[in-house]
C-alpha cells in the first residue's frame, strides 16, 4: 500500500506499474463476451430492468470497476436512471428521474468521455454530495449515441485509490456503442410499460408493441383501443411521407378515411399543425373556419390531433375525428399515450430489426468467410454469396456476374431463378441500367421502378415498385463483376447497398485470394506440365509420343478441354496427328480453306472460332460436337509446321487458353526442330561417313593403281635385271627401265599426297595452302588475305571451301575473275568466293556443296551462297574461332 | 601361257619373265578377250590378275576350269591378301600369287611341276 502511494504521489504516469484490478485492461476476447452475454438477453426480449443491470454489470466487469451506473437522458433537463450495479441501492428504481446535475449536463452537451481521477472533496452540489455518499474515489463516464444524438450515459467507479486508463475508456466506449440500440428499444419498452400501469385498454397494444413483428396489426390496436378510450372518436394514425409534404393512412378506427391512400399535408391543416408545432391540436368546430381541404370533404366537425415522432423526428400524426360533437376534453391525453405506446413499438421494432439484421449479416459472412477459408472453389463460394446475400435481403433474386470482355457479364451464381447461371449479358452503350452505371462509374447502382414511372400511385405498395440494387465487385482496383439484388414487387430498402457492398468488398478479397492462389497454382501446375514436356523432348522421345503428350498435357493443364495435334502439308491439309479428349480421331483430315484451321496455316496466327456455325466446318464441327475452339500456330523455325487446337463442346473456352495453348505449341515446335535436327544430324553424319568411306576407297583405288602397280614393276625389273647380272648378262637396261617405274611411283604418290592435303597447307598454314592451290589455277585469283592462324580443323576446313567452290567455278561458271577473301569478323573467319560467271547455281545440288555444309556445321560454321543469274556467285561461310585462341590481344595477324 | 592384266607395262614383264623361262606366252586385256584367246590357242596354263575391268579374276577362273580340256589357272594381285589364296582355291585356280613373287622359285615349281 505504501509502494503504491509513494508512486502515485511521484507521479508516476506509467500504467503497467500500476498495481491491482484497475490496471488489467480488457482485452478483445473480454469485451466480446460481454457483447455475447448481452445479446441473447436482448434477442430474447428480458424485461428491461434486468438488461440495464446486466449491462451497468459488464460496464463494470470490464472496467474492473467497483460500481456501474446507467442513465438516460430524458426530455428536458432531468435525468432517468436505468441500471446499477452492484444492485446495492435497491431504493433508485428503474425510471427514477432526477435533476441533471451540471458534472452531468456537460457530460452531454460535449459529448465526450469524462474521467475523473480523484474527487474533488472541497466541490459542492448534489452530484458530489452524492459521490461522496457513495464513497466515489475516481469515476469515468461515456456519452451513449443513438441515432446521432446523446442518448445517455454510462458510468463507471471506484471506490479505492486508483483511477481508469484511457484502455478503460475505449473499451466502456466500443461496448456501450454495440449495446446502444439495445438499450434504447429496452428503455422505449421500459417506459411503455410503465405507462401500462392499471390501464387494461394498453395491454393488448402493449403486448403487440414488444413485439418485433407486425407492425400493421399494431397499428390497427392503437387506432381501435384509442377509439374505445376517448369514447368512438374514428381515430386514425398517419405516417409522413420522406418530404413530409404527404402522409399515408396506416389505420384507421372509423369509416371516414380507408387505410393506405396519401393525402398532401399542407401547414394550415390539422395534421401540418401537429406535426410542426410537435404538440396536440384541437378543432372543435370545422365550420368557424375554412372547410376546404380533407376536413370538408370528409365531413369532420371536430378533430384532435397528436404527433407520433420517434427519436426525435416528425414521424405521423395520431388524430380523433367526429361528425357531430366535439372530442372529450382528455383525448389529447390518452392519443398522446397512444402515440408514446405506437412510437415505443416502432422504435422497438427498428432496433429489433436492426440488432436482428446485424447479426444476420455477420453470420452471413461469416459463413461465406468459412468457404473462403476452407478454400472452396470459386463456384461453390459464389454460390453461397448469391444465396446468403438473397437470404439477407429478404429473399430477393441475386446475381453475382463476372465481367467478361468490355461490356459482357456472365452469370457466375444466380439465386431466385432471374438467370441462369452461364448466362452471358450484353450491356448496350446506351443503356442507362445498373450494369451500365457501374461500368462508367465503378460504383452502386440503383434503378426504382418508382423513379421510372413517378406517376404511379405511391400507396400501392405491391406493384410497380420494384427496383434493382447493383454494387461492384472490384479485385485489384480492376471491374471484376458486380452483384445485383432485384425485387420485382417492391422498392428495395435504402441499405441494401451497404449490405451488398459488405458483401461485395468480401466477395472481391476471397476472389482476390482465390485468384492469386489458383492462378499461383495454375503456373506451378502448367510449369509442372511444361517441364514434363520439356524433359521428354530432351530425353529423345520419339515425335510421335511428344505429341501425344503435348495433347494430354495442354489438356490436364487447360482444365480438361480437348486438345488437338494437327500437321499441315505443303498445301496447308491439316492432319490430326494426336489428341486427348478430344472428338478429332487421328488421322482426320481439314482442308486448307477450313474455318480457323485453315486460317492459322495462312496468317500464322493464333484464331479463336466463337462458333462454327455457317462456317465450311459446321458440318465437322457439328458431327464431333464441337461448338467453339481456339488453334494457335506451331511454328518450326519460322515456317508453319501444324497447329495445336483446344475445343469446346459446351461453353466458350476461357480468355487464357490462347496464352497458355501457345507454350505447349512452343515446346511443341521445339520437339519438332530437335526432331529435325536430329534426322538432318543423322544424315549429315551418314554423309560425313561416306564422304571418308569414298576417299579412303579412292586412296585405296588411287594406291593400288598407280603407285603399288609401278613399285611391283619396279621389284619385278630389278629382279630380272639381278638375275641377268648372276647370268653374267648387262642388266643396264633393266635397271633404267625398274628406275624409270620408281620414278613414276614417286610421283604419283605426291600427287596422291598432295589430294589428301596440300602439304603447304598442313606446312604453311591456310595462306601458304591457297597460294599454292590459286597458282596452278586457269582463272586468275586475287586473294585478299587478312587473318592469323587458326586451329587446324578450321584452316583445313576453310581451304576446302574455297578449293571446291573454286572447282565449281572453273568447271561451270564461265568466269573471268576470281576474288578470294579472308578475314576475321568478330569470333569468326570468314571465307568468301566471288565470281563474275553466270550465276544461277543452286546450293541444294551437287554434293560438293553438301559434303562442305557437312563439314561446316560440324564445326558450328555456316554457309551461303548467293548466285542470281547473270550476275555471279558468292560464296560465304563462316567458322567460329574462340577468342582465346588469339591471346589476349585479340586476333593475331600472320606477319 | 595366257596372261591376262589390263596393265600393258606389267603384260610386258610378266611376258618377258615366263619366255625367258621357255613358254610360249600370248596375251589378253580383259575376261572376255581372254576367253577368247584360250579357245582361240587352247594354253595350258593361265596367269590372270584379280582386278579386271570387266570382272576380277575369279570369275575368269570359274569359265576357265569349266573348259572342256584342262587349263591351269594361277591368279595374281599388286596385293597380298591372304583372303585371295582361300578364294582362288575355291573357285579352282591352282594357286595365288602377289605379283612382285613371280620371279620367286615356289612360282616357277608350280608352273614346271606337271
Amino acid at each position: 500500500m505504501t509502494d503504491r502511494t509513494a508512486k502515485e504521489e511521484s507521479g508516476s504516469a506509467n500504467p503497467g506499474e500500476q498495481v491491482g484490478p484497475a490496471s488489467q485492461h480488457p482485452t478483445v476476447s473480454d469485451e466480446l463476451a460481454a457483447l455475447q452475454r448481452i445479446s441473447p438477453m436482448v434477442a430474447s426480449d428480458h424485461p428491461p430492468r434486468e438488461i440495464f443491470e446486466a449491462v451497468a454489470r459488464e460496464m463494470a466487469q470490464l472496467t474492473n470497476a467497483d460500481a456501474a451506473w446507467l442513465v438516460h437522458f430524458d426530455v428536458g433537463d432531468s435525468i432517468m436512471l436505468l441500471g446499477i450495479w452492484p444492485p446495492v441501492d435497491r431504493s433508485r428504481p428503474i425510471g427514477t428521474r432526477q435533476e441533471l446535475s451540471d458534472e452531468l449536463r456537460l457530460a452531454r452537451d460535449a459529448a465526450v468521455p469524462y474521467r475523473v481521477d480523484t474527487l474533488n472533496p472541497d466541490a459542492v452540489g448534489p452530484f458530489v454530495e452524492e459521490a461522496l455518499r457513495l464513497g466515489i474515489v475516481s469515476s469515468l463516464g461515456v456519452p451513449i449515441f443513438l441515432h446521432g444524438q446523446v442518448w445517455g450515459l454510462g458510468a463507471v467507479t471506484l471506490h479505492r485509490q486508483e483511477s481508469f486508463s484511457e484502455g478503460h475508456e475505449g473499451s466502456l466506449e466500443w461496448f456501450l456503442g454495440l449495446v446502444a440500440p439495445a438499450l434504447g428499444s429496452s428503455q422505449a419498452l421500459a417506459e411503455m410499460r410503465h405507462a401500462d400501469d392499471g390501464q387494461l385498454a394498453f395491454s393488448r397494444v402493449a403486448e403487440l408493441a414488444s413485439r418485433d413483428s407486425a407492425t400493421d396489426e399494431l397499428f390497427g390496436a392503437i387506432a381501435l383501443e384509442a377509439s374505445r378510450i376517448t369514447q368512438g372518436t374514428s381515430v386514425t394514425l398517419v405516417r409522413f411521407g420522406e418530404d413530409g409534404t404527404e402522409a399515408t393512412v396506416l389505420a384507421s378506427s372509423g369509416g371516414h378515411i380507408e387505410a393506405a391512400v396519401t393525402f398532401p399535408v399542407t401547414d394550415e391543416s390539422i395534421v401540418g399543425r401537429a406535426a410542426r408545432s410537435r404538440r396536440p391540436v384541437r378543432i372543435d368546430d370545422y365550420s368557424v373556419g375554412s372547410t376546404e381541404g380533407a376536413a370538408g370533404r370528409l365531413e369532420v366537425r371536430a378533430a384532435v390531433a397528436v404527433p407520433v415522432t420517434i427519436e426525435n423526428e416528425s414521424w405521423g400524426v395520431l388524430a380523433g375525428f367526429s361528425d357531430d360533437a366535439i372530442l372529450p376534453p382528455d383525448a389529447e391525453r390518452w392519443l398522446s399515450l397512444f402515440a408514446k405506446i405506437g412510437s415505443a413499438g416502432i422504435s422497438s421494432w427498428q432496433a429489433h430489426g436492426e440488432l436482428r439484421a446485424m447479426s444476420d449479416e455477420q453470420t452471413a459472412l461469416l459463413r461465406v468467410a468459412g468457404l473462403v477459408a476452407r478454400r472452396k472453389d470459386e463456384t461453390e463460394l459464389f454460390d453461397a454469396v448469391a444465396e446468403e446475400a438473397s437470404g439477407l435481403l429478404g429473399d430477393v433474386a441475386t446475381v453475382l456476374a463476372h465481367l467478361d470482355g468490355d461490356r459482357t457479364l456472365r452469370v457466375v451464381a444466380s439465386h431466385g431463378q432471374l438467370v441462369p447461371v452461364g448466362a452471358l449479358l450484353e450491356i448496350p452503350e446506351d443503356d442507362n441500367g445498373t450494369a451500365a452505371q457501374i461500368l462508367r462509374t465503378m460504383r452502386s447502382a440503383r434503378v426504382d421502378n418508382r423513379d421510372a414511372h413517378l406517376s404511379a400511385v405511391k400507396s400501392d405498395r405491391a406493384s410497380g415498385a420494384g427496383s434493382r440494387v447493383s454494387v461492384p465487385v472490384i479485385v485489384g482496383g480492376r471491374l471484376w463483376g458486380m452483384l445485383s439484388a432485384v425485387d420485382e414487387s417492391r422498392t428495395l430498402p435504402p441499405w441494401t447497398e451497404r449490405r451488398l457492398e459488405k458483401f461485395a468488398e468480401f466477395v472481391a478479397a476471397a476472389i482476390a485470394t482465390n485468384e492469386a492462389r489458383s492462378s499461383m497454382e495454375q503456373l506451378a501446375e502448367e510449369q509442372a506440365s511444361l517441364l514434363r514436356v520439356a524433359e521428354a523432348v530432351a530425353r529423345g522421345m520419339p515425335l510421335q509420343d511428344v505429341f501425344a503428350m503435348i495433347a494430354l498435357e495442354a489438356s490436364n493443364v487447360l482444365d480438361q478441354v480437348a486438345t488437338s495435334l494437327m500437321k499441315y502439308d505443303a498445301q496447308g491439309v491439316a492432319t490430326v496427328v494426336s489428341g486427348w479428349r478430344s472428338p478429332a480421331p487421328v488421322g482426320l483430315q481439314v482442308p486448307p480453306d477450313a474455318h480457323g484451321i485453315g486460317d492459322v496455316f495462312r496468317t500464322v496466327r493464333t484464331i479463336r472460332v466463337e462458333s462454327f456455325e455457317g462456317t465450311n466446318l459446321a458440318h465437322v464441327a457439328s458431327t464431333l460436337g464441337v461448338l467453339s475452339g481456339v488453334a494457335v500456330p506451331i511454328a518450326v523455325e519460322g515456317r508453319i509446321w501444324g497447329t495445336l487446337t483446344a475445343s469446346s463442346s459446351g461453353p466458350p473456352l476461357a480468355a487464357e487458353v490462347e496464352e497458355r495453348l501457345e507454350r505447349f505449341a512452343a515446346l511443341a515446335a521445339v520437339a519438332i526442330a530437335n526432331a529435325q535436327n536430329k534426322e538432318q544430324l543423322v544424315a549429315s553424319r551418314a554423309r560425313v561417313q561416306a564422304a571418308a568411306d569414298e576417299a579412303r576407297r579412292r586412296v585405296q583405288r588411287d594406291v593400288h593403281d598407280g603407285a603399288q602397280q609401278q613399285l611391283i614393276q619396279t621389284v619385278l625389273a630389278l629382279k630380272m635385271a639381278l638375275a641377268a647380272a648372276k647370268r653374267g648378262d648387262t642388266a643396264a637396261d633393266l635397271m633404267a627401265e625398274a628406275l624409270g617405274y620408281a620414278a613414276r611411283a614417286t610421283s604419283e604418290l605426291r600427287d596422291l599426297v598432295h589430294g589428301i592435303l596440300p602439304v603447304s597447307l598442313s606446312r604453311g598454314g591456310l595462306r601458304a595452302g591457297l597460294e599454292s592451290l590459286i597458282r596452278n589455277l586457269p582463272i586468275p585469283v586475287e586473294l585478299d588475305f587478312d587473318a592469323p592462324r587458326c586451329p587446324s580443323e578450321t584452316e583445313v576446313t576453310a581451304y576446302f571451301v574455297i578449293a571446291e567452290s573454286l572447282t565449281n567455278v572453273v568447271k561451270h561458271a564461265g568466269a573471268n575473275r576470281i576474288e578470294v577473301g579472308v578475314r576475321i569478323e568478330g569470333d569468326r573467319l570468314v571465307v568468301t568466293i566471288v565470281d563474275d560467271g553466270i550465276g544461277g547455281a543452286d546450293p541444294d545440288r551437287g554434293s560438293g556443296l553438301i559434303g562442305l555444309n557437312d563439314r561446316l556445321q560440324a564445326l558450328g560454321g555456316e554457309l551461303s551462297i548467293e548466285s542470281p543469274s547473270g550476275e555471279g556467285t558468292s560464296v560465304r561461310a563462316a567458322l567460329p574461332v574462340a577468342v582465346d585462341q588469339f591471346g589476349d590481344e585479340g586476333p593475331r595477324k600472320d606477319p | 601361257m595366257l596372261v591376262v592384266d589390263d596393265s600393258p607395262s606389267f603384260r610386258d614383264l610378266a611376258m618377258r619373265i615366263l619366255t625367258d623361262w621357255g613358254y610360249e606366252v600370248a596375251e589378253a586385256n580383259s575376261i572376255s578377250q581372254a576367253i577368247d584367246r584360250a579357245y582361240e590357242l587352247r594354253p595350258s596354263a593361265v596367269l590372270a590378275d584379280i582386278g579386271l575391268p570387266d570382272g576380277d579374276g575369279f570369275e575368269l577362273t570359274k569359265q576357265l576350269v569349266d573348259f572342256p580340256w584342262p587349263i591351269r589357272v594361277i591368279l595374281i594381285s599388286s596385293d597380298s591378301d591372304a583372303g585371295n589364296s582361300f578364294e582362288a582355291e575355291r573357285t579352282g585356280a591352282i594357286g595365288f600369287f602377289p605379283k612382285d613373287e613371280l620371279m620367286s622359285n615356289e612360282f616357277r615349281e608350280l608352273l614346271e611341276h606337271d
